[in-house]
């Protein structure tokens, strides 16, 4: 079941109804209500990976208990890294099996020994790496004594499952979402408003803004030799656009969802093609992600506390991990590579927290010099696409050797001018709501009713316009 | 809360009028899907040859070429499991039916229609057929099925200049495949070989198989032959296909065949008596190869002894 399909609009006033209107209403039911709805959300994929998510929540849940109650340090360490290889044994099962055998028998071919690689015919179960992490975190927080292990299955089997975080983040921490499974929750319109106002801007980014630039990107880096410099350079940002768009997007219907449950989710962007450099692009950009690697993989491994170089092989370490995260092939390492190098003048230069504030605050226009520094960091940022989108290395050298040569100063062979518009458009409303939690949480809110609810069915139309037979959400995959 | 839901009535109520207003006047289109319903609705009782099946029926079976009373029930992406569908939907009308055909391409025991990209037509067996498919609501709704850049194109040409969606004849025969406008033989060839090569999945043969095993039940208990074969296709098509799910075809449909007396099977894939000007595009007929493939089942059912 989609976010942008008619299912999703058919089961999400269901689950609302029932949860604020059924009798005698209790946290309890409320829970058991939600982790229902959540195991048939998620069944509608695929029933058979249903039972691999409740095997791994009983897993996590029951080594959490484990954990805290022993009384030895072997046995604490024992029932650790139960949990921590289990789990990471699925993940690398579903995901990374076949990448390892393919590479060692691509490897072996190259010194000369044939080898056949024993290849699993596996479907990736959608979200394993996403639920995965959630568990991760949590033993690792009851191995560290931050947090103590939850004793109510139903409440812990909803932090894993929650629907609207279960298939594509954000990453929560049961630090966060934990004590507010745990609290009654109370109805509230301004937060019950604000949550259809941020489902609506999700569907507008997806359908409006990815789903329309992925039309384009597709066709562009499905026959890249057919195209010049320039519409390949434009293929890159349409991309840079979808995929923003559709992560995005995918984060604000889930925050917004979970915000009519009366349930705040961790913010998962902050409008990252807004960044000055590097650094600040990671600030903002999947969030929920790369917070669980700073604090499960940076600070363990040593952080920025044992000098320069320990701290540019950190970066490195997070970055190469961070890219395999998202798939099982080199294209995605090297996209990883890429950011670590972008980032590395910052660690070396101590200046990676240089723009922690939003740029040009409470300014109409940004600076020439922020103006720049964000187009600079734009390019940086659609030239590692180019390796996340493309189907392989060869692919993505092709493309890129296809943009720098002389066409890249002809003019594009496509010029998608609706499209460009759109986009403009998006990216005024993002720059209006820079500070805000979502873009629509401020643009038009002092407008009369009358002109911001025109405002909000000119979004509604445009969705609808654009809208059709329902594509996926990218990040399903990872 | 009740000024939450107060706001929200007020809010979606220009919605949901537009949408049911957009849906409404779509469904009013007549297409090919609504005039077959309505057609069996009134005519089933009279029919003697029912020809079902997808696109390669659609456009290959001409009815008036055909002396028996017949109806070509076909559609495009037709899958099996929706001609028995609409065997069983008809089935207290047939009182006359002596034979339904059924094209078994190379794509027909390997896919569904939910699972293609062609699973928006879906729909239109649920809202026109009044079939129960699945538990999609997307499937029962014109609005969702397609772009609305599409329908609203629909609605224009419908409304404004009369064009409707039909594009068959009275009896079925889709007409949009004339000899004049065909197309490149080598290139369609290879691009609908290699999509229906990408589209067949091993998961649906056990499914598709007892879908023909029930078809073939249900004819048998009401004295009707079954006849099944595989379509005409130019040799573009036919060596750009995986040889080994053709055999596999074959062998499948020839013991099923042989194992039931009341089911005969045809191997049109490569007859000689097709050649490049009968085809539209590598597997798809034109009017000349559809009045040949026409004629040669109506020469097959006056050669069937009659009871």
């Amino acid at each position: 079941m989609l976010f942008n399909s008619l299912s999703f609009a058919v089961f999400l006033p269901i689950v609302f109804f029932l949860y604020w209107f059924m009798p005698t209403k209790t946290r309890a039911k409320q829970n058991l209500l939600l982790l229902a709805s959540s195991y048939f959300f998620y069944g509608c994929w695929d029933c058979r990976f249903l039972f691999l998510l409740i095997f791994s929540t009983l897993l996590d849940y029951y080594t959490g208990l484990k954990i805290e109650s022993a009384t030895s340090q072997n046995t604490r360490k024992f029932w650790f890294w139960l949990s921590i290889s289990v789990n990471l044994g699925f993940l690398g099962i579903f995901k990374y099996y076949n990448f390892f055998a393919t590479s060692l028998a691509e490897m072996l071919s190259g010194i000369g020994l044939q080898v056949n690689p024993w290849t699993l015919k596996v479907i990736l179960p959608v979200g394993i790496s996403f639920y995965t992490f959630h568990g991760l975190s949590y033993v690792i927080d009851i191995y560290k004594k931050r947090i103590s292990a939850e004793k109510n299955f139903v409440d812990y089997s909803l932090f894993v499952s929650f629907f609207p975080l279960l298939v594509a983040g954000p990453i929560e921490r049961a630090t966060h979402l934990l004590p507010q499974i745990k609290r009654n929750r109370q109805f509230n319109y301004i937060h019950a408003i604000d949550g259809l106002r941020q489902i609506l801007w999700g569907l507008f980014k997806k359908i409006v803004i990815a789903d329309q630039c992925a039309d384009l990107a597709n066709t562009i880096f499905n026959d890249t030799t057919s195209y010049n410099g320039s519409t390949l350079c434009l293929g890159a940002v349409l991309f840079a656009f979808q995929i923003y768009g559709d992560f995005s997007g995918y984060s604000d219907i889930a925050l917004g969802t979970a915000r009519l449950f009366g349930i705040d989710l961790l913010r998962n962007f902050a409008y990252p093609y807004f960044s000055r450099d590097i650094a600040e692009f990671w600030r903002r950009w999947h969030i929920s992600l790369s917070t669980w690697f700073r604090d499960y993989l940076y600070i363990p491994l040593g952080g920025s506390k044992g000098g320069t170089w320990l701290k540019i092989r950190n970066t490195f370490i997070i970055f190469l991990v961070s890219g395999f995260w998202h798939g099982a092939n080199w294209t995605f390492i090297i996209w990883g590579l890429l950011h670590a190098l972008y980032i590395m003048p910052s660690i070396i230069f101590n200046t990676n927290r240089k723009n922690l504030a939003t740029v040009a605050e409470r300014k109409i226009l940004p600076s020439v010099k922020d103006l720049v520094s964000m187009i600079l960091t734009f390019s940086l940022v659609v030239f590692a696409w180019i390796f996340f989108r493309a189907e392989s290395l060869a692919h993505a050298m092709q493309y890129i050797s296809g943009i720098f040569s002389e066409s890249l100063f002809r003019m594009p062979q496509k010029q998608p001018k609706v499209l460009v518009a759109l986009i403009i458009f998006f990216l005024i409303v993002e720059w209006i709501g820079r500070t805000q939690q979502y873009a629509l949480a401020s643009f038009g809110i002092k407008w009369p009713r009358l002109l911001r609810w025109t405002f909000y069915y000119c979004l509604i139309a445009a969705i609808f316009y654009f809208t059709g037979p329902e594509k996926q959400f990218i990040y399903f995959q990872f | 809360m009740r000024k939450f839901l107060t706001t929200l009535l007020f809010f979606a109520i220009p919605v949901i009028f537009a949408g049911v207003a957009f849906e409404i006047l779509l469904r009013n289109i007549p297409n090919d899907y609504s005039y077959k319903s309505h057609f069996l609705d009134k005519n089933a009782r009279n029919i003697e040859v029912l020809f079902l099946g997808n696109s390669h029926v659609y456009y290959g079976i001409d009815p008036k070429f055909i002396q028996a009373k017949n109806f070509n029930a076909s559609n495009i992406s037709q899958p099996l499991d929706y001609d028995l569908k609409i065997l069983e939907k008809y089935q207290n009308n047939w009182d006359h039916l002596k034979y339904v055909v059924v094209p078994v391409d190379y794509f027909s025991l390997f896919t569904k229609l939910e699972s293609g990209i062609e699973a928006w037509r879906v729909k239109n067996y649920d809202i026109y057929f009044g079939m129960y498919s699945d538990y999609d609501p997307a499937h029962y709704f014109e609005i969702v099925a397609n772009q609305t850049k599409y329908n609203l194109e629909r609605l224009r040409k419908f409304y404004f200049y009369g064009q409707s969606d039909l594009k068959i004849d009275s009896l079925g025969w889709g007409t949009g495949n004339h000899s004049q406008n065909s197309m490149n033989l080598l290139e369609s060839g290879m691009v609908s070989a290699k999509r229906h090569r990408k589209a067949s999945e091993e998961r649906f043969l056990k499914e598709q198989i007892s879908v023909l095993h029930k078809m073939a039940d249900f004819c048998k208990k009401r004295n009707i032959k079954l006849i099944l074969f595989s379509s005409p296709a130019y040799k573009t098509y036919v060596k750009n296909l995986d040889i080994n799910q053709i055999n596999r075809n074959k062998q499948i449909l020839n013991a099923f065949s042989a194992s039931d007396k009341t089911v005969q099977y045809y191997d049109l894939l490569t007859d000689s008596r097709f050649d490049s000007v009968d085809f539209f595009d590598a597997d798809h007929l034109n009017e000349i190869g559809s009045k040949k493939l026409s004629l040669i089942f109506d020469s097959i059912i006056k050669s069937e002894p009659k009871d």
